[in-house]
């Protein structure tokens, strides 16, 4: 560990090339924590106050006994590259300084994926963890696409080397091929979702360019090719960064003629097991398979590893750690890779920039963030709320971008609804920073001011604040883009107080809740429920628990998980539906039918956005999803809230004073999509086509109060003669399990609905992975079940994938699921019994 | 809600009120009329007030026989009898306003009552007397109150004139009985008069004053103690009890089935229900006050409070004055929020589910802007409750400086407390010359909708004479050509 005073650690952030702000992320469970563990006690920074006390980054308690991540934690690491390993850095650096390492460690769970988007936000680059025994996972794949489509540069370590060498024994030709299938696996996924010739150059991972290190978070060693070819240089009198080039990939090498070739042969071996694998495969077996420790002491000797009288007492594991850690210290040879490979603020913003910013790439808050000039305006990106020790009061936890944010700075904070181009100035406040603080795991220190390139956290901003923002002193700033999740809140539960007159601590901790999650959505019901809505079961208990005994502190009642569902249509209205005003001086008439397979999905991701042009939107709706590029030009607006999966059509032709009822229209859309006809969910995947409409000559009979109701009615008519059905979400499982398992897996998914599509053996282990396709419905207790059907040995992942149908008839068929689904979510609702008639809603001409 | 929306001439004729006509007609057929609308406790009234041009209200389901009651009341006055029909708010209110426009000098108000106070005229309030069967009725309570269970009897104002007769049935075997009195406005009903007096007397009890009734509870007990056995259909007056004695278990009886209906203590998510309406009215930047009354008592007091609660929350508001409500009227007015509205209390609460907006009641919009005020469970309807002199008044007291919470409807960050657009010197902003304060007028809305009505085009079109328009009624002008 390192100690500095806030002034030293303050001098060090001006160095902006020499900041490495960087994530580890990584599937549940490949060893992040233990990693990062490492590296803070080779390198973490504590405040001189602070040195001395415990541990470093146990936050939670929940997080000791549940032995899982639920918060990221920033750590702040100081490293000292040696002299000639600088030759590796390929960016500026200051020459004469180390270097600042801000480093995130995120959870691995899916249902805590929300918090590593939050991470990567704030990083530049990202430790991709993969277990080099199951490789490449589903929340492996998620998270490093996150960190592509934020262009941030992965390097990949593959971790538990020592699981492969002690208990799966494998022989050193398979090693070698788990990690090339493993590297090629992640170069996948690179390929697939980065930008082929981006702004960031090459991205793709390879042990020959350091980017990819190999150990043993547990024992503490890793190991790039970079270290071993350094130890041969000089015996081999190559250069080590040719001899790099040498240790992977289809070299082998002739030992008796010491020459190198390209084909594999009877008399060579494989350049990375001659030089990597065989000396530590001999440290293994002679610490593990020799009675005495002579032979290991021997090869220390040998290593020029230094032990003390102590260390070569142990025998056996103890032994091995020891050696390997001494050998080849973990701390260094991820440092090394971090601080030579990742980019600093200064490279990775030039290219960030365009991305991260929605306003004009040239405005000065633009500049500056490009440039990383400390001296510009100030824009910085609030990606989380750290609760503070104060109840209800948080840190806003972000980045610095551009300019350099300081205590008693007067700002505007701008909340995701923001829009400059607009003269409603909503969401948007103007305050000073009470105080900005440096945040290192626990602790927290006061610091003057923090230069761009540097994470900190602000005090007295946090009202301000829901969950994200900007802050800029640019008055004509705009947004840094909104994070996007890779998880939706899919399962809900409705809390309330056991005592009635406790409602509102139950509301603000509510309110705190929403917060301190960049996910989580509390929301109160127009029945007067109050609703959580998270990933998964074990997000929303975290939640729960958090809710109940750090933000409202009070009793709580709580209802069983819920799913919620979607309202859609399958097919076209069977006719043409009128609706009259109140007057009866105005008619509506609109069809419904179901969007084209996969638009809905496009919606959510962004990639069809109600801000785009609209022709060049109709281009793409036209090629890609079969639209009359007529009608997709005249979209009058997306639903509900205006941005949702739903779109309101104009398919009338020369109507008059139509123009005139758009707004109205428009609001009865959003109403009706965000409560829909069958169970108040809201819709998804429906056009409203208005086909045609009558209307009086006089403005005043034709306001407001006369359209808006009428287009619900008629938009809720449409939709009932469109053959309606109810959408359930559907999680991704993925399975990991022992062949002998597979069993318990398949009869435990079969009763839930779940649908296996894939079924692949796991490399070189017994294990098997599964993946299938189960009702987030049918998932509460699916964990449990799953591992008291297998002996629990099978670890499900679950994560939302798609809405799917749920078959049958949600109205008039009681036997049906979907009725079940309504009439649940009617009651639960307060509402009447049964779903309204048609006849509510359609008029006759 | 389709009868008062419909506007257009044929319509009107044609209209349909909605009367349940099995229900009252059948009751009073010609031979009880005099009974049923006490014409002798009318005459008395009449006669002793001297009065000289007398209306009679009725409500809806009471007009049919408005005529037979003029015949039987005009010639044992000296003064002119006239009806009022269709009020312009709740038939539970004295509508005041219609009979100075006839220029009446006192009003018989028939039918169901909120019993609110009203000033401007001399008001006889004639129930009804509305037939109930007494043994079926004690029978009923007998199946759900234990002997010594406690017990309030609350009940519609039609059944008055039978309540004594069942305490006192009731009382003989349930000792712990208590029957609810009514206030009625003017007091002229001799039977309520010697009720009140009757069991004043004693100290030690308390008197429980609520919703236009009381009742005394008896010696060490306090309200949560009690159940409540009410004697009435469902309708407006039950639900605005069931608000207001939120905390105590409910037993109705229907006169008209005879069925006993035990009330789910459901009443906690009826609270939730007002409580999310409270949330909106802090949501809100466009308040809309709509009044609902022009009779009740300081009516006029209570908009000017919620105005000044308004201006101190830094919210812009505007009056409404629409008569009876109904969706399209206020679906009008878009760039409001929400609205308040301001009537009496059996009318106040509206469940909105129809509305485009949400409307709350006076008191809601106190407990959400008035710092002063916490919310409990303690729900009251009467609008009374916030003005200065009741029982629960507190001064206004919005947060100095602008406060910012996260809204749980919208998810997005709201303003409450003053805003500081509304100091004057916001000279200390360091940042350019536009200010980020937000400032929400309905004319802002205006700017933000697609629409903005037609253009101008000043100076660029000749001016030309003022040409006569259409003529006619909305349905079809007399200058269109005919559809």
């Amino acid at each position: 560990m390192v100690n500095f005073t806030v002034d030293e650690i303050r001098e060090i952030m001006d160095k902006k090339l020499n900041i490495r702000n960087m994530s580890v992320i990584a599937h549940v469970d490949h060893g992040k924590s233990t990693l990062t563990d490492s590296l803070v006690s080779k390198a973490g920074i504590i405040a001189g106050s602070k040195a001395g006390e415990t541990r470093f980054t146990d936050t939670r308690k929940d997080e000791q006994e549940r032995c899982i991540t639920i918060k990221s934690t920033a750590i702040s690491l100081f490293y000292n590259l040696n002299e000639d390993d600088k030759q590796y850095i390929k960016q500026d650096h200051h020459k004469d300084c180390g270097f600042l390492i801000n480093l995130i460690d995120s959870p691995g769970h899916v249902d805590f994926s929300s918090e590593v988007t939050a991470a990567l936000r704030v990083t530049d680059g990202a430790l991709v963890v993969v277990d080099c025994v199951s490789g490449v996972c589903v929340q492996t794949e998620t998270v490093l696409r996150q960190a592509i489509a934020e262009r941030i540069k992965p390097v990949v370590l593959m971790n538990k080397m020592d699981l492969a060498l002690l208990t799966l024994q494998l022989d050193k030709d398979t090693l070698y091929h788990t990690f090339q299938k493993i590297i090629e696996d992640v170069n996948v996924i690179v390929n697939t979702y980065g930008e082929s010739d981006g702004p960031m150059g090459d991205i793709e991972v390879d042990p020959r360019n350091g980017t990819v290190g190999f150990g043993s978070g547990l024992h503490g060693w890793a190991f790039t090719l970079k270290d071993f070819a350094k130890i041969y240089a000089a015996k081999l009198k190559i250069e080590p960064a040719k001899l790099i080039k040498k240790m992977w990939g289809n070299q082998f090498y002739n030992n008796k003629t010491k020459k190198w070739d390209k084909e594999e042969a009877e008399d060579n071996v494989r350049g990375f097991i001659f030089f990597v694998l065989n000396p530590i495969y001999q440290i293994f077996d002679a610490c593990m398979k020799k009675a005495t420790n002579e032979d290991a002491l021997a090869l220390v000797e040998k290593l020029n590893i230094k032990l003390t009288a102590d260390d070569k007492q142990l025998v056996e594991k103890p032994l091995l750690k020891t050696i390997m850690r001494k050998w080849l210290p973990a701390g260094d040879a991820m440092l090394q890779m971090i601080v030579i490979h990742l980019p600093s603020p200064v490279t990775a913003q030039k290219y960030r920039c365009e991305m991260l910013y929605e306003g004009p790439i040239d405005d000065d808050a633009a500049m500056s963030m490009k440039n990383c000039d400390p001296e510009g305006e100030l824009l910085m990106y609030i990606s989380k709320m750290v609760p503070t020790n104060d109840k209800g009061r948080f840190y806003a936890f972000g980045r610095v971008f551009g300019g350099t944010v300081s205590t008693g700075q007067k700002v505007k904070i701008m909340g995701p609804n923001y829009d400059p181009e607009k003269s409603s100035k909503t969401d948007c406040y103007e305050k000073s920073i009470q105080r900005t603080v440096l945040m290192m795991g626990r602790y927290v220190e006061a610091i003057e001011d923090v230069p761009c390139g540097n994470i900190c956290g602000l005090v007295g901003v946090d009202s301000y604040i829901v969950k994200t923002g900007t802050i800029s002193t640019f008055s004509k700033a705009h947004n840094m883009k909104v994070m996007k999740f890779s998880v939706s809140p899919v399962v809900r539960v409705a809390v309330d107080c056991k005592n009635p007159s406790d409602l509102p601590k139950l509301v603000e901790g509510l309110k705190r809740l929403a917060k301190s999650d960049p996910m989580v959505q509390c929301s109160t019901e127009e029945s007067g429920e109050h609703i959580i809505a998270g990933a998964g079961e074990l997000h929303l208990e975290i939640c729960l628990k958090d809710l109940e005994e750090d933000h409202a502190c009070i009793p709580l009642k709580k209802s069983d998980p819920v799913v919620s569902y979607r309202e859609t249509v399958s097919e076209e209205s069977s006719q043409t539906c009128l609706s009259k005003s109140a007057n009866k001086h105005n008619r509506l008439f609109v069809k419904a039918a179901p969007l084209p397979e996969g638009l809905a999905q496009a919606i959510d991701d962004g990639d069809i956005t109600p801000r785009q042009e609209f022709k060049s939107r109709a281009k793409v709706l036209a090629e890609e999803y079969n639209m009359d590029v007529g009608e997709a030009r005249k979209i009058w607006a997306f639903g509900p809230e205006g941005t949702g999966p739903n779109f309101l059509m104009d398919c009338t032709k020369a109507v008059q004073y139509l123009n005139e009822i758009k707004d109205s229209c428009v609001a009865g859309f959003n109403w009706a999509t965000k409560e829909g006809v069958m169970c108040e969910e809201n819709m998804r995947s429906v056009r409203f086509n208005i086909q045609d409409v009558t209307l009086h000559t006089d403005a005043i009979h034709r306001g407001g109060g006369q359209i808006i109701p009428t287009a619900r009615r008629v938009f809720y008519a449409s939709f009932l003669t469109a053959a309606p059905k109810i959408l359930e979400p559907v999680y991704l499982v993925e399975i990991m399990v022992p062949d002998a398992a597979m069993g318990g897996v398949f009869s435990t998914l079969n009763r839930r609905r779940g649908v296996v599509f894939e079924n692949n053996p796991v490399g070189n282990t017994p294990q098997t992975l599964v993946k299938a396709h189960l009702p987030v419905n049918e998932s509460f207790g699916f964990t449990g079940d799953l591992r008291s059907q297998t002996q629990g040995k099978a670890f499900p992942q679950c994560v939302f994938d798609h809405w799917q149908i749920l078959p049958g008839d949600p109205i008039n068929d009681p036997t049906s699921k979907p009725y079940v689904v309504v009439s649940s979510a009617r009651k639960r609702k307060g509402l009447k019994e049964g779903v309204p008639l048609l006849e509510n809603f359609l008029d006759k001409m | 809600m389709g009868s008062t929306s419909a506007f257009s001439s044929t319509d009107i004729l044609d209209r349909e009120t909605n009367v349940n006509p099995g229900e009252i007609t059948d009751r009073t057929t010609g031979a009880d009329i005099p009974e049923f609308y006490e014409i002798e406790r009318c005459q008395k009234f009449i006669q002793d007030g001297q009065f000289k041009r007398i209306a009679l209200q009725f409500p809806d389901e009471l007009l049919g026989d408005s005529s037979c009651v003029v015949k039987a009341l005009q010639p044992m006055v000296d003064g002119m009898v006239f009806i009022l029909g269709d009020t312009s708010y709740g038939s539970c209110c004295v509508d005041e306003v219609a009979a100075q426009h006839s220029n009446a000098d006192c009003i018989i108000h028939f039918g169901r009552s909120c019993l609110s106070q009203t000033v401007r005229l001399p008001v006889l309030h004639v129930f009804g007397k509305f037939p109930l069967d007494v043994t079926d009725c004690c029978e009923k309570f007998q199946t759900f109150a234990d002997v010594n269970s406690h017990v309030i009897i609350l009940f519609e104002t039609s059944y008055l004139h039978c309540v004594r007769q069942i305490h006192s049935i009731l009382l003989k075997s349930h000792p712990n009985v208590v029957l609810s009195y009514l206030n009625i406005p003017e007091n002229t009903n001799p039977v309520s008069e010697d009720l009140s007096k009757g069991d004043n007397c004693e100290n030690k009890t308390t008197i429980i004053s609520r919703c236009n009734r009381h009742f005394v509870l008896l010696e060490n007990t306090s309200l949560e103690n009690y159940s409540v056995f009410y004697i009435g259909c469902e309708g407006q007056t039950l639900s605005n009890l069931i608000m207001n004695f939120n905390q105590n278990q409910f037993f109705t009886y229907d006169p008209i089935t005879k069925m006993d209906e035990k009330h789910e203590t459901n009443t906690n998510r009826a609270l939730m229900k007002r409580y999310y309406m409270i949330e909106r009215i802090k949501d809100a930047d466009i308040v809309g006050i709509v009044i609902g009354t022009l009779g009740v008592n300081n009516y006029l007091d209570v908009i000017h409070r919620i105005k000044q609660l308004l201006k101190m929350a830094g919210k812009k508001f505007y009056t409404f004055v629409v008569g009876k409500l109904n969706t399209a009227k206020l679906g009008n007015f878009l760039e409001i929020d929400a609205f308040v509205l301001v009537s009496c209390s059996e009318n106040t609460l509206v469940d909105s589910k129809e509305f485009y907006k949400p409307i709350v009641t006076p008191f809601e919009l106190e407990i959400g802007l008035n710092s002063n005020r916490e919310w409990s469970v303690d729900y009251r309807t009467d609008f009374h409750e916030i003005l200065p002199g009741s029982e629960n008044y507190s001064e206004i007291k919005v947060l100095d400086e602008e406060m910012a919470d996260v809204s749980l409807i919208t998810n997005k960050v709201r303003t409450l407390g003053k805003r500081s657009n509304s100091r004057s010197n916001v000279t200390d902003i360091q940042i350019g010359s536009d200010k980020s304060v937000v400032a929400h007028t309905a004319a802002e809305h205006l700017s933000n909708r697609s629409w903005q009505g037609l253009e101008q085009a000043l100076g660029e079109t000749p001016v030309e004479k003022a040409e006569e328009g259409q003529t006619g009624i909305a349905m079809s002008y007399t200058s269109e050509p005919s559809k």
